[in-house]
């Protein structure tokens, strides 16, 4: 004999046919038993079966083969100790909210009965509508009277075919709020189908994987996660990464593709650019299995740029498999970030932490040398895969009704996909052609930098950490990168109008720097220059959009911030993240694809507002701002978000805090 | 007593009622001024003009007559569309609810409701006789049909949903007929009733002009045979009209009931159909 609340064996289901051929085989082959006071998940691709699973545990159809038992006890017909909640409105329309809660209680006292609606009612927060009736009601509304119905009738089991389904997004999210609130309370066991992974990996203990029809349970993903969840909490990104490898994203458009054939799609995304951005999005992408190409100018070889990343890049790379490589790729271990102030006399240290929070074990990143770093990245990228197209130069992005296009200089006939992701870097291709790009006139900056050999990097533990040195003029700092055992890569920036002058040359510029510097002199002393210097502009800049319909922008494309807190390869990796999760969805759900963008576009131009704040707190006052690293009340959100935790919405209250905390402290600084 | 309106001035809700029925009103108008012209232009002596109507009008209602006629027919209408009712809904129900009723019933209603209910009156004096039975009864025969047919469709439209979630309950059978089945039809047995009502207020009127003493379509009749009296058969046309616009009316105020706007939504936003 079974305990559990409901057990499914061997569940077979054939439809007969209607022409007298074969009948139609819906479900095949199903196991799996419900713990009383489980909250079970059903998703699975549109048409799978998944709602006629649960008409068959609900004991609406007998199944063809095979049992449901319920405690144990083969279930042989609807029973009122296991009630089915309907997608769309199921509550009576021509009886009251009162009455229809009470419908299932026609056999109790008057008394009790009416007890239990106004608990009921209570626990839906309909208390003053009982007298109204469904037509007066919003479709939410409806859906609770639906919900207190069936808990009016105290049954064991609920059986949900996706009952926020026809419900607006932010219903949906007040909905499953409350449905878990409510579950807390009464601990019914819950068999809920629904087609939103993020709905799954919110309410779930388990979620049951269908494959296409004829549907079998194909996977099943625990979630040990504490309720309510944070949709960006490290196991729920497992769980719904784990969800969608169980559909397969191209099953679960499968209904779509044909017609995608037919307008000759040339794959259902395409990635313009083979930078971190590009290449970490179409890991992402091949890991879910989306088909996509990844067009790539091939500047190759790179110049000489090296770049520092921050501790929150780590959880993305170990999403997409590439930390290992990045570990075994010999690259300089970044454990910390060191400022110096006053010409070098103070330091100010900012060893990494592990952010368990985010699910990241380690406590060091890494030095890169850019070029190499992305070669590796697009490799991987290709390895998970991603069709890559070299050499192609694209001209611009065809939007409007129907596919996107991307039209290439190379070609007559644009290559067309359901989406185009802008990862063209600095060149922000889709922010220059919708004129969407602003720049942000608080941070205009230029770097002379280039790659040495026989820098001092001084001494200690912190040698092969990211030295910031603050220099005296306005906005003015030298950056220190160990790029290899010998090789160091040292730049300077300074504010774009007071740099160099009209006749100047780049290395007068780097020796009047270093003069005024004497600790950058001292460890600049033995350095011999690997190539000429470099000068580039990186003025900050924006995007007021960031996705539309059919495109969305990641990395440099969407915004580029002053370089000073390392935050590129972190904004390309976070945005990447992101705005897979979003096609993924909106590929699976065309429909969502507005709100699941607007999503995208908002999180990531907070991120981006974050860390422009942050930089600007710093410029304002460099010896201020490090002062809050060494104020313990400021410290832990300084850190955080310094090792690019910005991302959050939370993150952008640890803003304000430190903010706040900057003011306070520049009036107790104040001379008078 | 609010204070005095100036002359001349109305409240707005007059004046957009008065707007909304100015066209149908001007065309009322015209008809009669037409009427009136053609009847003047002929120089007919027995068509009336509209004001002769109107005077012939007064004078039934003088003697009491015309009173007696409308409530003959509407006693008779009245009496045979109750017993349709009474007939027919439980029988909706119940071909509705088992299929073999309905299979083995529907093909003979099916026979019977093309005939028009005038074919039937030999019979019914045949079996009724020639006092109010004979008109009951054609009234009874003409609006049972629909009846019928527009509650048995009824219940077979129920939202299956509706019928599952009474079963997943597990509510007795009187509960589940008295909230669930009944409530559902009940806008399809108002929609039948009205079609009901319509065809018997024509019926009644044919059926009066056999043989009876009293109605409205025996004052048509009789007007005519008595000596030409085309003002009293025009004035009863126009009753039997206007009657039945009300009674129309009436029909639709159920359509408005609490139990049913869930189906009909809410009347006063719906077109004057």
């Amino acid at each position: 004999m079974s305990s559990a609340a409901v057990s499914v064996r061997d569940l077979w289901l054939d439809y007969p046919s209607t022409g007298g051929g074969e009948p139609t085989r819906v479900l095949e082959r199903i196991d799996f038993e419900v713990a009383t006071g489980e909250f079970v998940c059903i998703v699975g691709p549109s048409g799978c079966g998944k709602s006629t699973l649960l008409n068959v545990l609900a004991g609406f159809l007998p199944p063809t083969r095979g049992e449901v038992l319920a405690r144990g006890e083969p279930v042989r017909g609807p029973d009122p100790r296991r009630i089915f909640v309907f997608q769309e409105d199921g509550v009576f329309p021509w009886l009251t909210v009162e009455a229809n809660v009470g419908f299932g209680l026609s056999r109790e006292s008057r008394g009790e009965r009416e007890r239990a609606v106004a608990h009921y009612v209570e626990m839906v927060g309909l208390t003053g509508f009982e007298r109204a009736y469904p037509r007066q009601l919003s479709g939410g509304m409806r859906q609770r009277v639906e919900i207190a119905r069936a808990l009016a009738a105290r049954p064991d089991v609920l059986f949900m075919d996706e009952p926020f389904g026809a419900l607006d997004y932010l219903t949906r999210l007040k909905m499953r709020a409350d449905l878990l609130r409510i579950w807390a309370q009464e601990r019914k066991t819950v068999l809920f189908v629904t087609h939103d992974i993020e709905e799954a990996v919110q309410l779930a203990d388990r979620v049951l994987v269908m494959s296409p029809r004829p549907a079998t349970v194909r996977r099943t993903v625990e979630i040990a996660l504490p309720r309510p969840r944070e949709l960006g909490a490290a196991e729920a990104v497992r769980a719904r990464d784990a969800i969608f490898e169980g559909i397969g994203v191209s099953e679960a458009t499968g209904a779509a593709l044909p017609a995608a054939r037919e307008r000759r799609l040339d794959a259902s995304v395409i990635v313009i650019g083979g930078g971190p951005a590009g290449s970490i999005l179409a890991s992402y992408l091949g890991g879910a299995g989306v088909d996509h190409l990844v067009l790539d100018r091939a500047l190759h070889p790179r110049p000489h740029v090296g770049e520092s990343l921050v501790c929150s890049t780590t959880r993305v790379f170990e999403e997409i498999g590439f930390l290992e490589q990045l570990e075994r790729g010999g690259f300089v271990r970044k454990h910390g970030a060191v400022f110096t102030l006053d010409g070098g006399r103070r330091e100010v240290a900012l060893p990494f932490r592990a952010m368990p929070e985010l699910g990241i074990a380690q406590d060091h990143t890494y030095h890169v040398d850019r070029a190499r770093f992305d070669e590796l990245l697009l490799a991987h990228a290709a390895r998970r895969g991603a069709v890559i197209r070299q050499a192609a130069q694209v001209e611009r992005v065809e939007l409007g009704a129907g596919a996107p296009g991307v039209r290439l200089a190379s070609a007559e006939e644009p290559l067309r996909a359901r989406i185009v992701a802008d990862a063209s870097g600095r060149a922000a291709l889709l922010g220059r052609q919708l004129r969407t790009r602003r720049s942000d006139p608080r941070l205009n900056q230029i770097a002379v930098h280039g790659w040495f050999r026989a820098v001092d990097r001084g001494p200690g533990e912190t040698a092969d950490w990211i030295h910031v040195h603050v220099l005296a003029a306005p906005r003015a700092w030298a950056w220190q990168i160990p790029i290899s055992a010998e090789v160091t890569s040292v730049g300077i920036v300074c504010e774009g109008r007071a740099g160099l002058a009209h006749d100047d040359s780049a290395e007068r510029f780097l020796s009047r720097a270093l003069s005024a510097h004497p600790l950058l002199a001292a460890r600049m002393a033995k350095a011999e220059p690997l190539h000429a210097l470099q000068v580039e502009g990186s003025q900050s800049y924006f995007g007021e959009r960031l996705a539309g319909p059919g495109w969305i922008a990641v990395g440099d494309a969407a915004q580029f911030v002053d370089p000073v807190f390392s935050s590129g390869v972190s904004v390309a990796a976070e945005s990447a993240r992101l705005a897979a999760q979003a096609i993924r969805e909106a590929l699976v759900e065309p429909a969502h694809a507005p709100e699941l963008f607007a999503e995208y576009d908002q999180t990531v131009r907070r991120g981006g507002e974050v860390w422009r704040e942050l930089i600007l707190l710093f410029y304002r006052m460099p010896p201020l701002f490090l002062g809050l690293l060494e104020d313990p009340a400021a410290r832990p959100a300084l850190q955080a978000l310094l090792q690019g935790r910005v991302f959050d919405r939370r993150d952008a209250d640890a803003l304000a805090e430190l903010q706040a905390h900057a003011l306070a402290l520049e009036r107790r600084s104040a001379p008078h | 007593m609010g204070p005095a309106r100036m002359a001349g001035e109305v409240s707005p809700g007059v004046v957009n009622k008065l707007k909304h029925a100015a066209p149908s009103l001007a065309a009322i108008a015209a008809l009669l001024a037409m009427w009136t012209a053609l009847v003047l232009a002929s120089h007919s002596a027995i068509f009336p003009t509209p004001w002769q109507v109107v005077r012939g009008t007064v004078e039934l209602a003088a003697d009491g007559s015309l009173w007696r006629h409308i409530g003959a027919s509407l006693f008779r209408v009245a009496v045979g569309f109750s017993l349709a009712v009474a007939f027919a809904v439980p029988l909706g129900l119940w071909m509705g609810s088992v299929r073999g009723a309905f299979a083995t019933l529907n093909p003979i209603f099916q026979i019977l409701r093309p005939i028009s209910p005038i074919a039937w009156i030999p019979i019914a004096i045949l079996w009724f006789g020639v006092g109010d039975a004979s008109p009951i009864y054609l009234i009874f025969i003409s609006s049972v049909f629909p009846m019928i047919v527009q509650t048995t469709v009824g219940v077979h439209t129920i939202e299956p949903r509706y019928l599952r979630a009474a079963a997943n309950f597990g509510v007795s059978r009187s509960t589940l007929f008295r909230q669930v089945v009944f409530p559902a039809v009940l806008p399809q047995i108002i929609v039948g009733m009205r079609i009901g009502l319509g065809v018997a207020w024509l019926v009644v009127v044919a059926a009066e002009m056999i043989a009876l003493r009293s109605g409205l379509g025996y004052l048509i009749i009789d007007s005519r045979n008595a000596g030409n009296r085309y003002d009293l058969v025009i004035a009863g046309m126009i009753l039997i009209g206007l009657i039945g616009l009300l009674l129309d009316g009436g029909m639709r105020l159920l359509e408005s009931l609490e139990s049913v706007r869930w189906r009909f939504g809410d009347a006063d936003r719906r077109a004057n159909v």
